[in-house]
This record gives structure tokens, C-alpha cells and sequence, in this order.
């Protein structure tokens, strides 16, 4: 029983880490070969170096605090994509159906964006962004301990393209 | 006696620093043997080289600079994702113990960098964005905290443009 036990906990938490960051895993293996789309992707390794260091302003801060927690980012957007709408419909429902929760929807004349979370006591562990507009198409998962006053302050900071979009979160 | 066994010293400090410096030569060579037959112009640059660059005297570049013990940049004439050896390139430092930091793939784009950490961290990385075609090893520490105030208030093309062309055009005269 104590065995049956431990097994199932064992694949619940594997399960857990798996899940984090499959859906845009798939985007990515459906991609990887379309030299349309832009990929990147930042490893833990990259945000672990912010960990150890000593800020000398509130602005370093805050961005050590931000950065310093994530474990993760991956990105995958086009500027010249053909079927834009249907692609973002798609990635939507992939994100509804594994369970993400909806964070916030962001609809304007350009694009619709759509940020999603899944947390885990109150912390929130993934945020998938999808936008798409006439021509563009943009996912976006974040993973690690993510706090979203921080995520867009560190948007706002960074000046990168598809990343600016973040900046939302802090909005309204 | 007391000159063979200084001798016998002087020959010992020499292998044991040949012994130090080829690991750390030898990490440099995947690298410099990919960029070997699409490389413009190899630089190599140290923090006070680097801050030498630094025209606007950005104490913040300087800061993010400081710790860094050398900095080996090949400028290149052909994208390095469609050089032949780019999968060796990688499974060599993978072999080394460098881990993936950072890829970018796609729209006629390309950067990855991996590192290692240790003692002093070392970085290795090769890019086709936005025209600027390079290959770099870094070996030292970086003032990362500094990249947002850089981000805001510092023109980063200085630097870049006097790398891909300045310095490079100063180096062959």
C-alpha cells in the first residue's frame, strides 16, 4: 500500500514537471525546420548566473529579483505568417485544454494577446502568452517562480522584440 | 646544488603552467578551428582593452566589463549556422561540460552561446543577427546586473560598430 503509495506520488510530480512548458514544446518540434518562425530559448543555466550578484541601485533590483527566479523562456513568432488567425486559435484551445488558467486578454486593432498561468500554492509556475494578429504570430512560455509586477518591469527593461509585449501585464 | 635545484624549480613553475594554461587553450580551439575558414579578423580583447572601447565612457559598460580576462572575437564573412562543422562545434564543448545558455533560430538568424561555469566562468558563442556575423570565447566575469541601465541609456552599436569595422580595419592596416 505505503509502495502504491510513493509510486503515485512520484508520477503525479513527474507529470507536474513534464507539463511544465510542453505546450510550447510541441510549437517548437512543430517548428524546429520552418525558417519563417524565429525560436529562442533561454535555460536555467542562462537565469542562474543573476543569482549571485549584488545590485547597486533599486533598477538592479529589481531586475535581479525578476530574473533571478526563472527557470526557463521560450519564444516562437513570425511577422509573415499566412494563416496568423487560425494559428493563434489553435495555440488558444492547446493552452485552454491543458488546463492553463486565463490570466488576462489584451484585444486591440493590431493583435489579440492572451496570458495564461498555471500556479502551484498560490505561486505561479508558467506564463504562456499568445498573440496573433493579421500577419503575426507569437507564443511565449515563461517558467520558473514568476511574479508579474516584476515580469513586466524586466519587459519594459529589456528592449527585446516579442518580450515588449509583456509589458501588458502591468497595464489597466 | 642550490642552481640545479633552482633550475629543477624554474622548470616546474614551467609545467605547471603550461599545465594550467592548455586546458583553457585547449577550449579556445573547437572554436577557433570552426571560424578558421569563414573568420574576416580575429580580436582579442581584455577588460582594459574593452573599456578602452567604451568612447562614450559609459560606467556602467565599464562595470559589466571589468571582470572579464579575455575576450576572443572572430568577425565572419558567411553565416556560421551554414557552416559545415556547427553540430561538431557544439558536441565539442558539450563534451568540454558547457551547457546551452541562450539559442536563437530562424528567420535568416542564428545565436547560441554556451557556458561553463567554474573559477571563471567561460562562455563561448556564435551569431548571425542582424549583420553581425561573429564567433566569440570569453573567459572571466561578467557585471550582468548592469544590462538594464545599459539597455536604457547606453548606444550599443558604438562598441559593436567599432568591433565589426573600426578596430578590425585599424588591426590590418
Amino acid at each position: 500500500m505505503k509502495r502504491t503509495i510513493i509510486a503515485i506520488t512520484m508520477m503525479a510530480i513527474a507529470s507536474g514537471v513534464f507539463a511544465q512548458g510542453a505546450i510550447i514544446s510541441k510549437y517548437f518540434d512543430q517548428f524546429s525546420n520552418n525558417d519563417e518562425y524565429v525560436k529562442v530559448s533561454v535555460s536555467s543555466k542562462m537565469f542562474s548566473l543573476f543569482t549571485e550578484l549584488e545590485p547597486d541601485t533599486e533598477e538592479e533590483k529589481d531586475f535581479l529579483e525578476a530574473i533571478s527566479k526563472l527557470k526557463g523562456l521560450k519564444m516562437i513568432m513570425g511577422d509573415s505568417v499566412t494563416d496568423a488567425a487560425k494559428l493563434y486559435s489553435k495555440a488558444i484551445a492547446d493552452v485552454d485544454k491543458a488546463g492553463y488558467e486565463e490570466l488576462m486578454t489584451v484585444k486591440d486593432a493590431e493583435e489579440n494577446i492572451k496570458f495564461s498561468i498555471k500556479d502551484s500554492n498560490g505561486i505561479i509556475q508558467e506564463l504562456i502568452m499568445v498573440g496573433g494578429g493579421k500577419n503575426d504570430f507569437v507564443i511565449l512560455s515563461l517558467f520558473g517562480e514568476i511574479d508579474l509586477k516584476n515580469i513586466s518591469k524586466l519587459a519594459k527593461t529589456m528592449k527585446v522584440d516579442g518580450l515588449s509585449r509583456l509589458k501588458k501585464l502591468d497595464e489597466d | 646544488m642550490k642552481i640545479e635545484s633552482r633550475q629543477t624549480m624554474k622548470i616546474l613553475y614551467l609545467f605547471c603552467a603550461i599545465g594550467v594554461s592548455a586546458p583553457l587553450m585547449a577550449q579556445e580551439k573547437p572554436l577557433k578551428d570552426f571560424a578558421e575558414g569563414i573568420r574576416d579578423r580575429k580580436i582579442c580583447l581584455y577588460a582594459s582593452t574593452l573599456r578602452m572601447i567604451n568612447l562614450e565612457k559609459n560606467a556602467d559598460f565599464n562595470q559589466l566589463v571589468n571582470g572579464i580576462d579575455k575576450l576572443l572575437i572572430y568577425t565572419l564573412h558567411s553565416d556560421p549556422g551554414e557552416r559545415s562543422g556547427y553540430q561538431s562545434l557544439i558536441s565539442s564543448y558539450q563534451e568540454e561540460g558547457f551547457d546551452e545558455y541562450v539559442s536563437l533560430t530562424g528567420d535568416s538568424k542564428m545565436l547560441m552561446i554556451y557556458g561553463k561555469e567554474g573559477n571563471k566562468d567561460q562562455f563561448v558563442g556564435v551569431s548571425n543577427v542582424e549583420g553581425y556575423r561573429l564567433a566569440f570565447y570569453l573567459k572571466g566575469e561578467i557585471g550582468w546586473q548592469k544590462i538594464p541601465s545599459l539597455l536604457q541609456n547606453f548606444n550599443n552599436n558604438v562598441i559593436f560598430d567599432f568591433i565589426q569595422n573600426d578596430l578590425s580595419s585599424e588591426l590590418n592596416d
